[in-house]
């Protein structure tokens, strides 16, 4: 009996989580662009991804309305201090022991994690591919260097980067964090890429492509990416994932922007100010809770999307 | 290859293992509870926090991160000082005085004994004033002052002035200065070394002494009472209580304040934020039971930098101090754990030198609209969007500036900035680390910085020192060290060295400098004060009892900060009583 | 083989060279002054003292050489195992705060790592193999590894130290408790360290449980499997393939999730102030202290530089297509 034709993988999961491990793409499988019917046609009776999915856009709709139906600004000291979740002056959450509206700072920070998922998870994706692909299709000395750089970005401790960064920026954004998270967070994106694309790379159609003449990038673009797209595509969920937790772990540590409020900072600020011993438990709940919940329903979504893309796995 | 069965067995092997850990574990129960044999006996120890941020760094009184409670309960001072009263206690020395225009003389007290035996004499002082003789010590431009060599008879001690002593900072620096043994000190021969000096074991005249089997620099350092201390044989302070001091390391203020609640620490010099609260549940005790709960350390200023554009303008500075509202910060930020200052900056403890007039007159009250009109009318425009702006017209927009993570200062920040905006001016924070900040302030590299870097002391001149210091800039460093907002006036300058040099029974020149000093500080406003940042100090009484108060006999201050067991630190020490029964233990 | 290893070996030290002189560039790319920091805490007033003691700081920390000198001699201290003085707890030596750390977060960081992995696969592979447990784990699992570190760290603070009182609010021992060889001072430690340990293995375990079970339900989804299915193998033997060719990627996941659960321990040793590592770096980066920073990131850096080597070997043991010289695929 051969070895089984596979490529074996290195366990993706992000930065931060070792989890929801996401198989090779199917490499028999020939028809992913085509099939969009069939796929939807699984996908909506897939429990998983319309649990996850469900959770994400209803945590989205609250980031996107919520911050209009807040009674405060989220920074204001408006004068009540340590007040319980009550319907008295729209404080639905209560507030913070200096007095600010914790369901304000909470939608304020629900926004804010949409955004980094969002553009720290699309830049790390984005990187990942170019050096991924670049790398596993070209091989040889290009693949030794990139697998070095990739190295040496995974083994770099994060906080010291972030640390020159924030004290050379007097105000820092939450775009800033967003940037900083993807530039540091693909290169396990990167190395799943790789080992997908060198599988690939060994197949017929691709070899046929180069005969045909053409280029690498159109190679890459027109025969690689395609059949990889479900991959990317649970991929990116990840890492936007990934990007929401490390941005939490960044603002706990005091690293996060300085102009707004966060979902770390919040759990950040309420540590600092003793809400643990002060059993203001609506100050740290909510935040820990919006996290698992959007970060935990991704992960559902994405292996409910493995399924659907991979028919093998539909049987269990 | 290990059979199913083997395997087997060790799976059970280790369950059993691991429950009964569990057990073992949890079975203990309670947070504070302790076992009976192989620890300090909880009920004899006096456990404290609140002063050592970080590894304790040694044994060095001259370095910081010395150990907690080092100086006071080890190595000892000539004399203490009470500031609530004002008052100094003869301590090692029996009597000072200013024996002529240019001469101090030390008496030692006699039967005073260092913990290696020896007797503690004159000598002894004079080799401890000796080694300012370094440029590393704090005190080293007292000693270019004096007449060498210091004449030293049995235990009398004289000191010999070149020219018109410095009264207040030498007076400072007895009541400050720690005896080392000299036999351990004799290793100093260099301002370098002075630095480095580590005893493995420090010899003092204190009443307690290093128990090396309990240090651990990363997590506390212990203290163990030794059989005989002079000031209880002598009758002069009573025999303190506790048979260890256990001194913990700083974590963060929210883990001090769990311990405190779960009876691990029993005096906490935190701040910790909402402790309020907890006083009023009766769950801890502050030294007064209500409002403002602490006694004052220093003052937190607005510090402008009085060298840029507008904020050389005393009328400006006028208007920013009278824009901002102090009682909110006092009452939202600090939940009233603070007191707002004295227009004059000066703290409590030194309200005799305050002049209630002058502060009524020159003194400035929180009036947006007032300080609004009154730039308007000193030639102030608007701006499009109605702030204040420039008399040529250009845009204000002042920077502030705290070190980040300082949350109780981040939020008087934010609150001043909400408060200044009533008045029209526009002033928007900066985010920095603390070493960024200090060192933009030491270099005038800033608009706006909140700053308390002046203490309590036995005279208000450390404040007019560092408010009023000249030159600004420290030759060779190119930055300040005091007078950080780089206010040049040069007769208040004049004064502060004319107060310096005076003789402290000349008391009616003394009051007339100090309000001469305070007006110039009340009008041209070079520094705004805001609060008195408190001493703060809360305690519980599960095992210790006695504790200083407000009201009664027992006004001292609980604190082990530097600086603070030479004052009335240690009378807390030694007033302190246990809950339990020796035998009950 | 020897190839394979030499090769890796000389990967290994170009990243260390160019991790290390990133490293040793924080200090050194940051604004403001160390010295004064310094300067700020001994609080001298007197400003002519204060110009003797700033230059002799900055004599003491090489401040006053070029660039490149420092540079040099940042690598011949390393030589010496001399990482520099502290700022915040000077005059400490850098490597004797990591000394006193260092056996708090190992005694976190390796049972916590190799327990979660252990137990994880397991759990995975069990829920892997029925359906009853796939749907009561399999949620457990997701919930776990969305968790941020530190957020379960709260919680569990909260409810066994601050509400039920069961276990201590934090630190590494009683501080009434005499050090020593002994059962009680063993069993004090062993109680702080407790819940420290368990909010950085539930959450790591979850993570490596749902891996296992994705990458074993793949596997049994594979050709391998159904062939040797359709060829009458009893369950039990498609299933012991399966999961140890699910190992393989759970191995090498092993090195990368090292540096996740080192970020984790810094942030529960925040919430416990448990005194490791990650601590020192927490109080180090509030306070920019640059050098305990950059001494400690160079030990997390050494540290994962030979975790991942260690994992490397591991892995080319396990796998017997490595050592017959095949294309390592898709390892790195």
């Amino acid at each position: 009996m051969s070895v089984p034709d596979r490529v074996s993988t290195t366990t993706v999961g992000d930065d931060l989580r070792i989890g929801a491990a996401v198989p090779p793409a199917p490499a028999d499988e020939a028809k992913p662009v085509s099939g969009l019917r069939e796929t939807l046609y699984f996908a909506v009776r897939n429990k998983k991804l319309i649990f996850g999915l469900g959770v994400t856009l209803s945590m989205l709709a609250i980031a996107i309305v919520g911050p209009y139906i807040a009674r405060h600004p989220p920074l204001d000291y408006g004068g009540q201090l340590s007040v319980p979740p009550t319907t008295r002056d729209g404080y639905w959450l209560g507030t913070t022991l200096l007095g600010q509206d914790v369901f304000a700072q909470f939608v304020t920070g629900l926004r804010m994690a949409f955004v980094v998922g969002a553009i720290g998870g699309g830049i790390a994706a984005i990187i990942g591919m170019v050096v991924g692909f670049t790398a596993g299709y070209r091989g040889g000395i290009v693949d030794e260097l990139l697998n070095m750089v990739t190295n040496v970005v995974l083994v770099i401790p994060t906080f010291a980067l972030l640390l020159v960064i924030a004290a050379y920026l007097q105000v820092r954004g939450i775009m800033t964090e967003a940037i900083f998270i993807g530039l540091t967070s693909w290169p396990w994106a990167a190395r799943a890429v790789r080992a997908q694309t060198f599988s690939l790379t060994s197949r017929d159609f691709v070899s046929l492509a180069r005969l045909s003449g053409s280029s690498s990038r159109q190679i890459i673009f027109r025969e690689i990416a395609p059949n990889m797209s479900s991959y990317l595509f649970m991929m990116f969920i990840l890492l936007f994932g990934g990007a929401i937790l490390i941005a939490a772990t960044l603002d706990f540590i005091g690293l996060g922007p300085s102009n707004t409020i966060s979902l770390g900072m919040m759990m950040q600020l309420s540590v600092q100010n003793a809400a643990l011993q002060l059993h203001l438990w609506w100050w740290f709940l909510p935040p820990g809770l919006a996290i698992m919940a959007i970060v935990g329903s991704l992960y559902v979504m994405n292996v409910g999307l493995d399924e659907v893309f991979n028919p093998r796995l539909r049987s269990m | 290859m290990v059979t199913r069965r083997r395997r087997r067995a060790v799976g059970w092997f280790l369950s059993a293992v691991g429950a009964v850990a569990v057990v073992a574990v949890f079975g203990t129960g309670g947070a504070g509870a302790t076992w009976q044999a192989k620890s300090y006996p909880r009920a004899q120890t006096l456990i404290t926090s609140g002063t050592q941020w970080g590894n304790i760094a040694g044994m060095n009184p001259y370095v910081g991160n010395n150990a907690a409670g080092m100086i006071g309960l080890v190595n000892e001072t000539l004399l203490r000082y009470d500031p609530l009263h004002n008052t100094y206690i003869s301590w090692l020395a029996k009597s000072t005085k200013w024996s002529g225009p240019k001469q101090y003389t030390v008496v030692v007290r006699s039967g005073v004994k260092w913990s290696d035996g020896k007797v503690f004499t004159g000598s002894d002082v004079a080799f401890n004033v000796n080694l300012a003789r370094f440029n590393t010590s704090r005190w080293n431009n007292l000693y270019q002052n004096l007449k060498l060599p210091i004449q030293v008879k049995g235990n009398t001690v004289i000191f010999n002035f070149k020219g018109t002593p410095n009264y207040v900072q030498w007076q400072n620096m007895i009541w400050n200065m720690p005896m080392i043994s000299p036999v351990q000190g004799k290793t100093i021969k260099t301002a370098q070394e002075l630095t480095t000096y580590n005893p493995h074991n420090p010899v003092g005249t204190g009443p307690y002494k290093l128990d090396t089997s309990g240090y651990d620099v990363t997590t506390r350092v212990v203290w163990a009472k030794r059989s005989h201390w002079w000031a209880s044989d002598q009758g002069v302070a009573p025999s303190p209580a506790p048979q260890y001091i256990i001194d913990l390391v700083n974590t963060s203020n929210t883990n001090s304040l769990a311990a405190v609640l779960a009876g691990v620490e029993d005096l906490n010099n935190n701040y910790l934020p909402g402790v309020n609260k907890l006083v009023d549940s009766g769950k801890v005790h502050t030294f007064f039971p209500k409002a403002p709960y602490m006694l004052s350390a220093n003052t937190a200023w607005l510090e402008p930098n009085t060298a840029r554009v507008p904020l050389n303008d005393p009328v400006f500075r006028r208007a920013l101090g009278m824009s901002i509202d102090i009682n909110k910060i006092v009452t939202d930020d600090y939940q009233n754990l603070v007191l707002k200052a004295s227009p004059s900056g000066l703290l409590p403890t030194w309200n005799k030198y305050v002049n209630s007039k002058l502060v009524a007159k020159y003194g400035f009250k929180f009036d947006p609209a007032a300080a609004k009109s009154m730039l308007l009318k000193a030639g102030y425009k608007t701006d499009s969007s109605g702030m204040i702006a420039n008399k040529d017209g250009s845009k204000i927009d002042l920077a502030i500036s705290v070190p980040q993570g300082w949350s109780d200062w981040e939020a008087a920040r934010d609150m001043i900035i909400a408060s200044a905006k009533q008045a029209g001016i526009r002033i928007h924070a900066v985010v920095q680390g603390y070493p960024t900040w200090q060192s933009d302030r030491n270099t005038g590299d800033f608009d706006l910085v909140i700053d308390n870097a002046y203490q309590i002391s036995d005279s208000p001149w450390t404040y007019w020192n560092g408010i009023f210091h000249l030159p600004i800039i420290t030759t060779g460093t190119g930055q300040t060290f005091a007078n950080y907002e780089r206010y040049t006036n040069q007769s208040a300058w004049n004064l502060t060295q004319q107060l310096d040099k005076t003789s402290p029974s000349d008391t009616t020149t003394i009051a007339s400098l100090n309000n001469a000093l305070e007006t110039v500080l009340m009008k041209d406003v070079p520094m705004i004060p805001l609060w008195y940042n408190g001493i703060w100090a809360q305690m519980t009484s599960k095992y210790w009892t006695n504790w200083p108060a407000a009201v009664g006999a027992r006004q001292y201050i609980p604190c082990m900060w530097n600086g603070y067991l030479q004052m009335t630190g240690i009378d807390t020490i030694t007033h302190i009583k246990s809950t339990r029964t020796a035998a009950g233990g | 083989m020897l190839r394979y290893l030499l090769r890796k070996l000389l990967i290994y030290a170009l990243t260390f060279v160019a991790a290390v002189t990133i490293d040793w560039g924080i200090p050194h790319l940051m604004p403001g002054n160390p010295v004064l920091t310094l300067m700020g805490r001994i609080q001298i007033q007197n400003p002519q003292v204060a110009q003797h003691v700033y230059a002799n700081y900055m004599r003491s920390f090489n401040l006053d050489l070029p660039l490149w000198k420092q540079y040099y001699y940042f690598w011949v201290s390393l030589v010496h195992g001399d990482l520099g003085t502290s700022i915040l707890q000077f005059p400490s030596p850098v490597s004797s705060i990591i000394l006193h750390a260092v056996p708090y977060t190992l005694g976190l960081l390796i049972p916590a790592t190799l327990l979660s992995w252990y137990v994880g696969n397991k759990l995975g592979a069990l829920a892997a193999r029925r359906k009853v447990l796939d749907n009561t784990l399999l949620p457990f699992g997701y919930l776990l590894t969305a968790t941020p570190y530190m957020w379960l760290a709260i919680l569990m603070s909260f409810l066994f130290a601050v509400t039920w009182q069961v276990l201590p609010v934090g630190f590494a021992y009683d501080p009434t408790a005499v050090q020593g060889w002994t059962w009680t001072f063993g069993l004090d430690l062993l109680r702080h360290w407790v819940l420290p340990f368990l909010s950085l293995f539930l959450v790591a375990c979850g993570g490596w449980a749902i891996g296992m079970r994705n990458l074993i339900i793949y596997e049994l989804e594979s050709d391998y499997a159904h062939y040797l299915e359709s060829l009458g193998a009893p369950r039990k033997l498609v299933r012991k393939y399966a999961f140890r060719n699910a190992l393989l990627p759970q191995i090498t996941g092993l090195a990368l999730a090292l540096g996740a659960v080192i970020a984790g321990a810094l942030v529960t040793e925040i919430v416990f102030s448990y005194p490791g590592l990650g601590y020192q770096i927490y109080r180090a980066i509030t306070n920019e202290d640059y050098f305990v920073i950059q001494g400690i990131f160079l030990f997390i850096i050494v540290g994962v530089l030979i975790a991942n080597f260690v994992v490397d070997i591991v892995y080319m043991i396990v796998d017997p297509r490595t050592r017959i010289g095949m294309q390592e695929g898709g390892q790195a």
